[in-house]
């Protein structure tokens, strides 16, 4: 980083800037050294993840369990909890990918409209899964004319005259303010 | 044929040039399309033929038009004057052509609409009514931003609509109101009007006829059909895109009984009313939904658009009310434009298109690093002025950008959560972070109420106390309760079960990310507290983070919980916790006499290492005249005296000893009961092992506060046969209520009881001993009750928290001495 700077520095104003990519952005996620998992619907069967796990969370793993990390099963375990309130124990049901050394993974076969949930983690000896963190929760598009659906009307909010500047959600979204992601549990 | 509005849509957009092939392509674009399609709507206008067309300028090609080599031909000031004379209506762009649907948090989308808005409303002085979004992308809730930003109306593709829910009564023939308020227009796939027209072009208007007709079916009113055109996508081709334009305006006026050119502001003038739904997420790129944009060709550029928008976030936050210099201003408003450079879809689709891969790939690339080093610079207070004006220079887009876009609508649910607040500290005071599994309302031994009343007293003397613990169903994540702040930290569970020291590691993840965030976020501590080995993982690893002396409490050990026989590799396990606990914290506190000589064997600690505090008492104290007598007779008769034993129900407790003692203490005083109360893992043998005393045993469960003071205070002896005992708060507790109490005699107990005094000691784990001394209290009432007032005067006077809280800071103090003098 330091380098770089001095070089625009040196050369000035004028600079190429295409020389200034020569930083490999794969590095970039160990730099970060965040614990992040994160799920992004691709369409309505598939859903994209990425993980990331810190170094501190990779030594205290390590010390617990008693193993190298390189060393350690690594799994992503999806939930479908769709119209669910989910709690970790109660998904529709769930099944495990193990991912290796993998840092992102295509998830196919999903089911339309229904939501997922996922968890990095590992097995301890006995094979029970341990979840290490769990991203937040993610709808995969709808794909087909609905049938029979309850009628729905605007938010009160917007029925006011003048609109807030805020709306709160009153439906199921794939995004949500930082701080939901900082303080509600999921990474 | 049936009339209908067409509203003919078209998207004006360029990825930003900094090089010399996109440099090219875009005057290209200029000379060939944007110049001519000004020259053409101008023409029209000056024939004087009506006609009404929307456009899209994204920020991008407004900024390309701005450039001092197109000034003279007035680019945006020609638009503008075509939609003051009602030929055009220019709707608003995303900032960047950035994928809404695929950002991960609504700051990141809110800015790109609030930024796209203000930029419209900079060039074209008033307020955008609609709003294109990039490659029509929705999910559920950019509607929400939308009409958070007063906008009226956007484009979305058929299969939006379609999948509504509940189903579209008018299909595509009319626009949806989503439950937000805002209209969407679906394209209409059936035909494609300019493909129709390259082929029909005389007949053109007979061939969608059919079409218009059908569509028609459907709808209550006349149908729009929307047609969108993307200009970026006809460069080579805009000859024929301005014939076509040409020609659709031109017959607009002769056909407009049939087919009248309307944009979608006109429509919802005529059509105020719409059905509302839910539109299905989606986007027009190929397949209809994102894996145009997020393919194993682009995936790993997701990663850095997500941290990056944090990062953007986290220092709008930040500097938001700070006073900045200029230069930060600007350094923090460069970096948000390289922010939503590097998120516009532009690059995912040149590396997909495979033609410039390597020179969008850079591009993408680039910006990350520009936002990167940007916020280092400012976060650093080390701005290198030529480095903003010279990336001012190159992406010299959103002139009037301001970074605050990006800060969290609701600061407070961010930075002012109250527990981030300034500690009010007294003289001397500190601020402790005390880690503890258990805390009331979950209590399962005594160490959740011996760090309760702890804390309670530290912070009446002036401290900060922040209690980190496990979550219990009911009570709230935060809480501020008796001057503490309380933190119950969610333990994820999944579909199976989860060994208990694999839980036990995953709580102490959870304590220290949780801790770590706080600190992120400006919370100091000056000490940490650990109270038993179930927390030892998240104290070492806040003790080297945070840079603060670790203390711990050591309630128990597990070497006294199983008589000094460490045998399965649970126990070794929790024993080598333990162990590392002491050996990590700076000094270490226990409560009895009986616990200092073990922990010092134990762990082999050196003896300035080690302070002996023993617990207190704390309860109400309670009038006479206000208990409610009768509630004793749900649990005996009258007369009938009750023996109470109360605490978990494990064999280190002894109450298997107690059992085995009934029988001759029924021999000898007939008319006296015994009651248990407490859960644990030997219920069911105790059970057995009583049934046949019959009533003369009573089982009530896990009790709670109320039931338990009561309880203590109706026995006429409460009894403690613990067979391993550190400190034996319980027995306290009950010797504070006035109530004569028999212990073994055994660690902390036999230091709490002068025997004979104050209470009986029996032989621990002997059942005559334990018999005949509980025998002779129902025997000798007077003598008991001699006992248990000198008991209640002990505890007021000797186990008094202010009294132990006081030497606990004590001890907080030396561990910060010792820290700050290399120790």
């Amino acid at each position: 980083m330091e380098k770089n700077l001095d070089q625009i520095n040196e050369t000035g104003a004028t600079v190429d800037v295409t020389t200034e990519s020569t930083f490999d952005i794969a590095e970039w996620t160990e730099f970060y050294n965040a614990d992040r998992i994160q799920l992004l619907a691709i369409d309505p069967n598939r859903i994209y993840a990425y993980w990331s796990v810190s170094s501190r969370k990779k030594w205290l793993c390590a010390q617990h369990f008693e193993l190298d990390w390189s060393v350690m099963p690594k799994v992503i375990r999806i939930y479908n909890t769709t119209d669910l309130f989910f709690d970790g124990t109660n998904a529709n049901h769930f099944f495990d990918i193990p991912v290796g050394e993998s840092l992102s993974w295509h998830i196919h076969h999903l089911n339309p409209d229904s939501t997922y949930v996922a968890d990095f983690g590992t097995y301890n000896i006995f094979g029970q899964f341990i979840p290490i963190m769990r991203s937040h929760a993610v709808k995969t598009p709808r794909n087909a004319v609905v049938h029979g659906a309850p009628i729905v009307s605007t938010v009160s909010e917007v029925q006011q005259v003048s609109p807030p500047d805020h709306i709160r959600s009153a439906f199921f979204e794939n995004f949500a303010t930082l701080s939901n992601y900082q303080f509600k549990g999921s990474v | 044929m049936k009339p209908a509005y067409l509203a003919l849509v078209l998207h004006a957009h360029l990825p930003y040039p900094m090089d010399a092939e996109l440099t090219g392509q875009a005057d290209l674009a200029v000379k060939q399309m944007y110049v001519p399609l000004l020259q053409k709507l101008e023409q029209l206008r000056a024939e004087q033929i009506k006609y009404r067309l929307t456009i899209a300028l994204s920020p991008n090609i407004i900024a390309w038009m701005e450039q001092a080599k197109y000034k003279k031909l007035q680019l945006l000031g020609r638009f503008k004057s075509l939609q003051d004379s009602g030929c055009l209506e220019i709707i608003a762009c995303g900032a960047s052509n950035a994928l809404l649907p695929l950002m991960k948090t609504e700051e990141s989308i809110r800015s790109q609409i609030a930024i796209g808005v203000s930029e419209y409303e900079r060039v074209f002085g008033d307020r955008p009514r609609g709003v294109w979004l990039p490659q029509c992308a929705f999910s559920t809730g950019v509607d929400r931003i939308l009409k958070e930003q007063s906008l009226q109306y956007f484009f979305v593709d058929s299969h939006a609509i379609l999948y509504a829910s509940p189903r579209p009564n008018q299909s595509l023939a009319a626009p949806l109101l989503t439950p937000y308020g805002v209209s969407a227009f679906g394209r209409y796939n059936g035909i494609d009007f300019y493909r129709h027209y390259q082929s029909h072009q005389e007949h053109w208007n007979r061939y969608i006829q059919k079409e218009i007709d059908l569509l028609a079916l459907q709808a209550d009113r006349k149908p729009i059909l929307v047609n969108l055109l993307d200009l970026a996508n006809f460069v080579s081709d805009a000859e024929h895109i301005l014939a076509f334009l040409d020609h659709v305006c031109r017959h607009n006026e002769a056909h407009a009984e049939h087919l009248e050119l309307a944009s979608a502001v006109d429509y919802l003038q005529h059509y105020p009313m719409s059905d509302t739904g839910m539109l299905a997420a989606g986007s027009s790129g190929q397949g209809g939904y994102f894996d145009v944009f997020l393919n194993p060709a682009t995936d790993w550029m997701y990663r850095h658009l997500h941290e990056t928008e944090e990062q953007m976030i986290n220092h709008a936050n930040c500097f938001l009310l700070h006073k900045l210099s200029k230069l930060e201003v600007r350094a923090l408003n460069q970096a948000a434009r390289e922010l939503l450079a590097a998120q516009a879809t532009d690059w995912a689709q040149l590396i997909v298109e495979n033609d410039f891969r390597e020179l969008a790939e850079n591009r993408f690339k680039q910006h990350i690093l520009h936002v990167k080093r940007l916020l280092e610079m400012v976060g650093h207070s080390r701005i290198d002025q030529s480095y903003v004006k010279k990336l001012e220079r190159m992406l010299p887009v959103l002139p009037t950008i301001d970074f605050r876009v990006f800060a969290s609508h609701d600061l407070s649910e961010v930075t002012d959560k109250p527990f981030l607040q300034r500690a009010k500290l007294g003289r001397g005071g500190k601020r402790i972070l005390m880690l503890a599994w258990e805390f009331p309302p979950l209590v399962v031994g005594g160490l959740a109420r011996a760090v309760y009343d702890l804390s309670k007293h530290l912070v009446a003397q002036g401290h900060d106390i922040h209690v980190v613990t496990t979550e219990v169903e009911g009570s709230p994540a935060y809480e501020f309760m008796d001057g503490m702040h309380v933190h119950r930290m969610h333990v994820l569970r999944t579909s199976n079960t989860i060994e208990f020291l694999d839980w036990v590691f995953q709580m102490n993840m959870a304590f220290t990310d949780f801790v770590l965030r706080m600190r992120s976020l400006g919370k100091h501590f000056d000490i940490i507290h650990a109270h038993d080995w179930l927390v030892y993982y998240a104290a070492r690893e806040l003790k080297y983070s945070l840079k603060v002396p670790l203390v711990a409490t050591i309630h128990a050990t597990e070497h006294g919980r199983n008589h000094g026989k460490i045998d399965s590799p649970i126990q070794h396990r929790i024993a080598e916790l333990e162990w590392n606990l002491t050996y990590e914290a700076a000094h270490v506190i226990i409560c009895s006499r009986a616990m200092e000589v073990e922990v010092k064997r134990v762990f082999q600690l050196p003896a300035d290492k080690v302070s002996m505090i023993h617990n207190g008492v704390d309860l109400p104290s309670v009038a006479e005249d206000q208990i409610n007598w009768s509630l004793r007779e749900r649990y005996a008769m009258p007369g009938e005296k009750i023996i109470f034993y109360i605490g978990r129900l494990v064999f280190e407790k002894g109450i298997q000893v107690l059992i085995d003692a009934m029988p001759n203490i029924l021999r000898s005083y007939s008319s006296c009961k015994l009651i248990i109360a407490g859960a644990g893992g030997m219920k069911d043998d105790l059970q057995r092992k009583a049934a046949h005393l019959g009533h003369k045993v009573l089982f009530v469960g896990f009790v709670n506060d109320e039931t338990r003071n009561f309880l203590l205070r109706a026995a006429d002896v409460c009894v403690f046969p613990s067979l391993y005992e550190p400190f034996g708060i319980v027995a306290l507790e009950a010797m504070h209520t006035g109530t004569p109490v028999v212990v073994s005699d055994v660690g902390g107990l036999s230091e709490i009881i002068d025997h004979g005094k104050d209470g009986y000691k029996a032989l621990p784990g002997h059942v005559e001993s334990l018999s005949w001394h509980i025998a002779d209290m129902l025997h000798h009432p007077d003598k008991a009750r001699q006992m248990a007032a000198l008991a209640k005067h002990k505890t007021v006077n000797l186990y008094n928290w202010k009294h132990i809280a006081k030497r606990t800071a004590d001890v907080y103090e030396v561990a910060t001495k010792r820290m700050n003098s290399g120790g």
